[in-house]
């Protein structure tokens, strides 16, 4: 009811009130606990990010931002948050200043953060734990290379990308495959090869691992020594040493400053679909299986755990 | 068969329900961003990551609760593997029974709240006036099997139970609930939170109403002395057990940068005396109590470097009261006062046996606790303080026995005498003090085993020094499985009814009674064969000596306490979770103990030697949500001198229907006893036969409505 109130409230505004060009709407689902929670403190974030006036739209089930929000009227920015709101906004939203957060990654060519971790993040918070690792394997879709990754990495050979020197980097080795079934095949292959210089990184697509792959690697990996460290928060649960999961508040802060670039931007509403892409996650907390890490020898100081968000107690 | 069959249709449309999405949780496909619901919980703040102790250990969380429809702890603790909740005669008080350890006030269990002792000095158990404790302001139950005093303390002993009550964080949003149902149940309660200038406060009520059960005793201890020839018939059974409560339970939590205030209070008014403080049925029979605590937490983590430094202070004031007159015996009885043929030496008392008994007891503590992570591969803790608990005051006012003022004995149909402040009240007025200190490091001897070792030695002003250690290795055998091995003592504090009842014409007290104690064994193991299903295991043996027994005298009639039992046993248990789908969660347990009364050499009694549990938690669609509980109670020994026939096995059944109707509204429906069945808890023995022959009836099929608003 409330809901339905502040949209009609913010429909007859955004018809009649012309000043409030610069105001922010923010439009998210109206979800269960613990979920809605998530969705409040990205709303926080943004508000705190978004200098001007903002107003906040909690969109029941059945109900768009096209209709009740009037996305497409507006001259002024509003923020969608969630998969389901930003599909129906998305594929009209060419003309206006619409931007999306807390996706996935199946948006481009829209202003907005998605959900997947920057490759950087994950990255730097591997060098930061186990500086010891020289190669990190993934198992990708034919065709990848370490340009996708968006690393400070440099081509060494046609699958293998070395890192900067001095920069206690490691070289990125990058293995193909087609399907879950062929992915099995060069999982069983690499396993055999790997030592305690290696570790292997699942991709936020899942690097074609279902739960039996995933139980077979972290099996090896704890028999080898080797690092598995994962895109998926739910992997370190399981066994995988670290993941990163949003730091919804600070995402929000960003994509609150995200809206304020938008809305002083006049090619945002002109259509420079050049200007619209999906940024990475930048703003994440790690978290830490705290059982491998003994297993693996880690020595987590203090210091060390200063940097870690949420550490998983060994049972 | 039939309870069986209906389960097990269930079962089986649980697991054949093709699951839709439910509403609320459409848009909201986080899973491979956040991880599962349990990381979404902690990644908001609404949980805390638990680590357990190295120790056979469980974690009740508060949607588990919720999930339950549970209104007191006691039906949640019900799931703790090894954990039998007994009842005694008096107010049908909780027994909290872990692995066979058994005695006639339960003070071999611990019970904490926010990790502070809510122990009474006259019986050691957690309040004559228990009164039951209600849920909502609940954020977690944390319950460990075996001792720990090397670093609890006293009590910490057959188990420990810490009820871990909702820090401001956790509430994010005001809910308001009320629920209704049998027995003329009605619940209201209130939480709220909030956050202003750095200054976090969260706030709890909840009144609780009931009359508490149906359950019928057919025969009391006056039935028995209404058999005596020329005897009137004055018993009140058969007749209702007396279980009426009126609780008001209020948390209140307040954060300021290191600070952290708590307080808390147990109003309990209206509370019925079960069956009977002399085993004898008296509806009108109606105590109070009314208990308050409150806390303060300076943590700091900078004054030493990777250190944690931890103050507490805590106060905690707890009453017996008796609202009226509390008759032991019906109006028309003779009382249990016979000549040595066994004929009534009194006439009928107009008005009943009278005895009005209220304590008065307060609790201070002060304590220091240092956390130290300097030093590789050692995480060293190390604490001290200080505990002062007193009896204050001690009121008595009774229709029997001497009257101080005129030295006579006090007559049938005489006004009730006023024995407080004289040397004819039941227990004197005294207090205890007990000064400790501990150390116990955790040491990651390798890269996959961990070894925690504690020592703590405490000095008590009445009984003297004591000195328990502790040792856990914990090793991270394989990938799938943890093993560990652990080994404990714990000490017991006599109870001021053990150590100074005095006027009793049964039981004396003994002043240089020593403190119980026990040894224990545990090898446990934890093994995740797959991510569906984890399966945990653990074997026990403990040794528990000095039991506080009541002797009878060599001179005399009397029995007076003496530290004269052993007990020994021996048991497993064993817990399976299998994630079934992402929507049902099967869980279940089985405890199988084997406890032995060395002294007599037979099996001790009471608790049950096998236990069952199980539990279907599945979410259905449109966001309902259905949790079946089975409890199955088997085994319980008399005691060896006990000629009834062995007490009958239960199973009860609980269900609850849960209903998310919208983001703010939810709905549930909850059936305790689902099978109406006849389910009792053993009654004390007496010479020449129990007071209660049949045992104590558990409640029959309850069911409760229930609708929260969160705003």
């Amino acid at each position: 009811m409330r809901a339905l109130f502040i949209a009609l409230a913010t429909l007859i505004l955004c018809r009649s009130v012309t000043a409030a060009a610069v105001e922010l709407v923010i439009v998210y689902p109206q979800v269960r606990e613990p979920f809605s929670r998530v969705f409040e403190e990205i709303v926080r974030g943004a508000e705190d990010g978004y200098q001007e006036q903002v107003q906040r739209v909690a969109l029941k089930e059945n109900q768009s931002p096209v209709d009740f929000v009037h996305v497409l009227d507006r001259q002024s920015p509003v923020l969608v948050l969630g998969n389901r709101l930003a599909r129906q906004v998305a594929e009209k939203n060419r003309q206006h200043k619409v931007i999306v957060g807390a996706v996935n990654g199946e948006f481009n060519k829209v202003f907005g953060i998605s959900l997947t971790p920057s490759f950087e993040a994950i990255s730097n918070k591997l060098k930061f734990l186990v500086p010891a690792v020289k190669k990190v394997h993934v198992i990708a879709k034919p065709g990848t290379t370490a340009r996708d990754f968006e690393l400070e990495l440099e081509a060494s050979q046609v699958q293998e990308y070395q890192g900067q020197p001095g920069n206690q980097s490691f070289s990125l080795v990058i293995h193909e495959a087609e399907d879950i079934r062929s992915a099995a095949t060069v999982y069983r292959d690499l396993m055999r090869t790997l030592d305690e210089d290696d570790a292997v990184w699942i991709l936020p697509n899942g690097s074609f691992v279902n739960n039996a792959m995933l139980s077979i690697l972290l099996q090896e990996s704890w028999e080898k020594h080797f690092v598995v460290f994962s895109s998926n928060p739910v992997h370190v649960k399981r066994g995988a040493l670290f993941s990163v999961y949003p730091n919804n508040y600070k995402m929000g802060l960003s994509l609150g400053r995200l809206a304020q670039t938008v809305a002083g931007d006049l090619s945002a509403t002109e259509g420079e679909e050049s200007a619209r892409a999906m940024q990475p996650l930048n703003d994440v907390f790690v978290t830490l299986n705290e059982r491998t890490s003994n297993h693996l020898g880690i020595n987590l100081t203090d210091d060390m755990r200063a940097h870690i968000d949420l550490v998983l107690p060994a049972r | 068969m039939t309870k069986l069959y209906v389960v097990f249709v269930l079962f089986v449309l649980a697991c054949n329900t093709a699951f839709a999405e439910n509403s609320l949780n459409s848009g909201v496909d986080f899973a491979g961003f956040y991880g599962d619901e349990d990381y979404v919980s902690i990644a908001t703040g609404t949980t805390q990551p638990i680590a357990k102790a190295p120790a056979v250990a469980s974690v009740i969380t508060a949607s588990q609760i919720r999930a339950m429809g549970a209104r007191d702890i006691d039906q949640v603790l019900e799931s703790v593997p090894g954990l039998h909740i007994s009842r005694d005669v008096i107010g049908y008080n909780p027994q909290y029974l872990f692995r066979g350890i058994s005695s006639d006030f339960n003070p071999q269990v611990l019970m904490l709240i926010n990790g502070i002792p809510i122990t009474n000095l006259f019986q050691g158990d957690r309040n004559v006036v228990w009164g039951g404790m209600p849920v909502e302001a609940i954020s977690r139950i944390e319950v460990i099997r075996g001792p720990g005093s090397a670093l609890y303390g006293a009590d910490a002993f057959a188990g420990v139970i810490n009820i871990v009550t909702k820090s401001p964080d956790e509430v994010k949003r005001n809910s308001a609930g009320v629920r209704v149902g049998s027995f003329d149940t009605t619940d209201v309660w209130f939480t709220g939170a909030g956050e202003k200038g750095g200054l976090g406060y969260m706030g709890s009520i909840e009144f609780t109403k009931s009359d508490g059960s149906d359950a019928v005793i057919d025969m009391d201890a006056q039935s028995l002395l209404d058999l005596i020839p020329g005897n009137t018939p004055a018993s009140n059974a058969p007749g209702s057990i007396n279980l009426s409560s009126e609780n008001v339970e209020l948390r209140l939590e307040a954060t300021y940068k290191k600070l952290r205030l708590r307080a808390g209070s147990q109003i309990r008014n209206n509370i019925g005396d079960g069956a009977g403080a002399a085993q004898a049925l008296n509806p009108g029979n109606k105590f109070s109590s009314q208990r308050f605590n409150i806390d303060l937490t300076y943590t700091d983590e900078e004054i030493f470097d990777n250190t944690l430094v931890e103050f507490q202070t805590s106060y905690f004031d707890t009453s017996q009261e008796v609202e009226g007159n509390f008759i032991l015996y019906p109006a028309g009885s003779t009382g249990p006062f016979l000549d040595l043929s066994g004929l009534p030496i009194f006439p009928p008392f107009p008005d009943g046996v009278i005895g009005n008994p209220e304590i008065f007891e307060r609790h201070t503590r002060v304590g220091v606790r240092m956390e130290h992570s300097g030093i590789e591969k050692h995480r060293i803790s190390a604490g001290a303080g200080y505990y002062d608990g007193e009896i204050d005051k001690i009121t008595e006012s009774k229709n029997f026995g001497f009257n101080p003022e005129t030295m006579q004995i006090i007559l049938p149909g005489d006004p009730l005498v006023d024995v407080s402040d004289t040397p004819f009240v039941f227990l004197t007025e005294d207090s205890r003090n007990n000064s400790y200190v501990f150390l116990q490091d955790v040491w990651l001897l390798a890269n996959d085993w961990e070894l925690t070792a504690g020592l703590r030695h405490d000095n008590y002003s009445d009984f003297g020094a004591t000195t328990n250690p502790r040792l856990a290795l914990v090793w991270s055998t394989s990938y799938k499985l943890t093993t560990k091995f652990l080994y404990g003592e714990a000490f017991r504090a006599p109870s001021f009814a053990q150590t100074r009842a005095i006027n009793n014409p049964l039981i004396l007290g003994n002043i240089n009674l020593k403190p119980e104690e026990i040894k224990s064994y545990e090898l446990a193991f934890d093994y995740r064969p797959n991510y569906e299903l984890t399966l945990m295991t653990n074997f026990f043996y403990y040794d528990w000596s000095d039991i506080i027994q009541f002797i009878p005298d060599t001179n005399n009639s009397t029995r007076t306490a003496q530290n004269s039992g052993e007990q020994t046993g021996y048991g497993m248990e064993f817990e399976a979770i299998w994630q079934a789908t992402d929507n049902f969660t099967l869980t279940g347990n089985v405890a199988v103990q084997n406890s032995t009364d060395e002294t007599l050499d037979v099996p001790a009694a009471k608790s049950p030697e096998k236990q069952l549990y199980l539990r279907a938690d599945w979410i259905l669609p449109k966001d309902w949500r259905v949790n079946l509980r089975a409890n199955w109670v088997m085994d319980r020994n008399r005691l060896s001198e006990d000629m009834r026939s062995d007490i009958d096995d239960y199973v009860l059944f609980d269900l609850s229907l849960r209903k998310v109707m919208s983001n703010s509204f939810e709905f549930a429906l909850t059936v305790n006893n689902l099978f109406d069945e006849d389910a009792r808890e053993p009654s004390p023995n007496s010479n020449p036969m129990p007071f209660i022959p049949n045992d104590l009836p558990l409640s029959g099929r309850a069911l409760l409505g229930e609708i929260r608003y969160s705003f």
